[in-house]
């Protein structure tokens, strides 16, 4: 069986929603991302704004293929312009189009709404949207809400958690 | 392999173009047995067994059945399905072993794609009660509807209109709306006076659908009422379920705090009907417009989804999660859905069991949807196996959002229930901590009025020991609307 974590209610493993209080049991709800000890997170060596050559850049909104590396989980993202990166909590409204819960999200300090995937122009950015422990970019932490473009072999990481990002050319 | 479009493959097998694979490979066993032409078997033929065999050889190849099925739409001979459905499984894998686990398949049902549905006419019957306490604002606001009701209806549109008291007068009887005007002058002569008594003005208004209603038209029941009726409970219930049988619909609109909704809810589930609380008499015409507006889009009616559970899995609850929140209790392992229209999906979730100390692989349980499609003249059956795997360290999955919006909106409607029972059976205490426990979720939720509402009637409950009829009244009808959308 397993306890809510909030008015300490068993239920069967598998259940969602505690049937007491409304808290969702996945993440135990109004869990917060407690910050990391810094020691454990790259030490941040301020943002840059490096520009991809033309080659690079493609055309036309492109599904994204996310390996997340921990986990050894790989989700395909479908084509829109925006997408959120964090850790789902139904019962605040916040759905993340890539959920980390499933792969130790919480422990590894995803906030629940960490980061967003954006596609501009052909492009795609990243993009911290006040993360508790940062979004790093090949290991550099991004200044939140400052978008970065992001190249095919850019490795991303999510408080602690390290993802490929590919996408197919067009 | 060459396909013939015009071979009628289906019906050499004896299938419907929706079967399951398995379901194609049951009926080539059984019909290949009874052909072959050592059998032994009278029916023995060797053109027979020769059609089984190529029959079963293109359709239990999903690539070579779905050409197939391709050819034979483009020659439009082949069977266009008009219901379509999504099953969501909370889980692909689950562990094996004696301890129970919680499951959730959530349903999603809708017209396909590419079906076209003609509107049926709609064969009406305004009930509306006239009983002293509908006087002034109420009586004025109700008439004012009904007159713009008369006015939107189609031109082939059949329409009577009931008053009634503690007896009831068929203002007008069923008749083609095209004469407006006597509907526009029998609603004007109607005043208020008399007590509540529901049964007559119901007996009356079915009586005059009865006259018009036929397969191919829509008729319904909309009952407007501000009271509650004394006594006469049960038979009501009874020409609602006769009524249902009959498929015509009821659908109930109550007026301000008296009314007895659990009476009503009940009245309108007999018949696939609809209830809605009205809290302001200045709401009535929308309600009730946007209540006649959706009579003429049905799709489906009669609704039924039919579980049947494999030995290591049961059904815990289930609920109907759109149009609106509403429990589902199974009679014989069928759930009864209601109704479906054009443009609009039908979803339920079930909450089911799972125990397997050893399966490896399995069907947990098999769905059987079957409906009635008034519009095309047809009933339509869905079917499919639910199966699960089971290993002894799933890894861990995400639960698809969808199961965990829908779930987490359910329940907020589920506590708030589970307040008004304990409140009910005199828990005083705990049917306050309960309330501020969806006034928590709700303000989660963005929802800070429907919280605020709450919140007041948990200050209620707590200095005078109950809740105001209205507070009560809103906040059912609020959080059952919250999956909408």
């Amino acid at each position: 069986m397993i306890e809510c974590p909030s008015c300490g209610k068993k239920h069967r493993p598998g259940t969602l929603f505690c049937t007491e209080c409304g808290v969702y049991l996945s993440t135990g709800g109004a869990l917060r991302t407690s910050p990391l000890a810094t020691d454990e997170l790259p030490k941040s060596r301020g943002a840059t704004m490096e520009r991809t050559s033309p080659e690079e850049r493609s055309k036309g909104a492109r599904s994204l293929r996310v390996h997340i590396l921990e986990s050894g989980r790989q989700v395909q993202l479908s084509a829109t312009s925006e997408l959120l990166v964090g850790r789902l909590d139904a019962a605040h409204g916040i759905f993340p189009d890539l959920d980390l819960t499933g792969d130790g999200g919480l422990e590894k300090g995803v906030s629940r709404r960490h980061a967003k995937i954006i596609q501009r122009g052909g492009e795609f950015f990243v993009e911290d949207v006040g993360s508790a422990n940062g979004t790093f970019l090949n290991d550099q932490r991004l200044t939140p809400y400052l978008p970065y473009p992001l190249n095919k072999s850019d490795q991303l990481q999510i408080g602690r958690i390290k993802l490929q990002i590919a996408w197919d050319d067009q | 392999m060459k396909i013939d479009p015009r071979k009628e493959l289906y019906a050499i097998l004896d299938v419907l173009p929706t079967a399951t694979q398995k379901e194609i490979k049951r009926a080539y066993r059984r019909l290949a047995r009874r052909f072959h032409p050592d059998s032994g078997a009278k029916e023995a033929s060797i053109e027979r067994f020769r059609d089984v065999e190529e029959a079963y050889r293109i359709l239990s190849d999903e690539k070579t059945r779905q050409a197939y099925d391709k050819q034979r739409a483009e020659l439009g001979i082949g069977y266009q399905a008009a219901l379509n459905w999504n099953i969501v499984p909370s889980r692909e894998k689950l562990p094996t072993g004696p301890e129970e686990q919680m499951f959730y398949l959530l349903v999603e049902v809708f017209p396909a794609e590419g079906i076209e549905a003609r509107r049926l006419p709609l064969n009406l019957c305004l009930v509306i009660d006239r009983s002293t306490s509908m006087n002034g604002e109420r009586l004025k606001y109700v008439k004012t509807a009904a007159h713009r009701i008369v006015d939107d209806l189609e031109d082939d549109a059949t329409l009577s209109i009931v008053g009634f008291s503690d007896r009831a007068e068929v203002l007008m009887p069923s008749s083609p709306i095209a004469d407006r005007t006597r509907a526009h002058a029998s609603i004007a002569s109607m005043w208020a006076g008399g007590g509540t008594e529901i049964l007559h003005g119901l007996k009356a208004g079915l009586e005059q659908l009865r006259h018009r209603h036929r397969d191919e038209v829509v008729s319904y029941l909309i009952l407007l009422t501000d009271g509650r009726t004394y006594g006469d409970e049960e038979k009501c219930l009874a020409e609602a379920r006769r009524a249902g049988l009959e498929r015509i619909g009821i659908s109930a609109l109550g007026i301000g705090e008296d009314w007895n909704d659990a009476f009503l809810d009940d009245l309108v589930r007999q018949a696939e009907g609809v209830s809605a609380y009205i809290s302001y008499p200045q709401q009535i015409l929308a309600v009730l417009r946007d209540q006649v507006r959706g009579l003429g889009g049905l799709f489906a009616r009669r609704v039924q989804l039919t579980l049947r559970f494999s030995e290591h899995a049961w059904l815990a609850s289930a609920f109907r999660t759109a149009p609106h929140f509403e429990y589902l209790v199974p009679a014989d392992g069928v759930l009864t859905l209601g109704t479906l229209h054009i443009g609009k999906l039908m979803q339920v979730l079930l909450e089911i069991v799972v125990s397997a100390p050893d399966a490896q692989q399995g069907r947990l349980v098999q769905l059987d949807l079957a409906a009635d499609l008034p519009s095309l003249g047809r009933d339509e059956r869905l079917l499919q196996d639910v199966e699960v795997e089971f290993v002894a360290d799933p890894p861990k999955e995400a639960v698809p959002t969808l199961i965990v919006n829908t779930l987490g909106r359910l329940s907020v409607f589920r506590m708030q229930k589970d307040a008004w029972q304990a409140l009910e059976d005199g828990r005083q205490d705990e049917a306050r901590q309960r309330l501020e426990r969806v006034a928590t979720r709700l303000l989660d939720m963005g929802e800070d009025d429907l919280a605020h509402r709450v919140l007041i009637e948990a200050g209620r409950v707590a200095q005078g020991g109950r809740a105001s009829d209205k507070g009560y009244k809103t906040i059912k009808y609020s959080t059952r609307s919250l999956g909408i959308g």
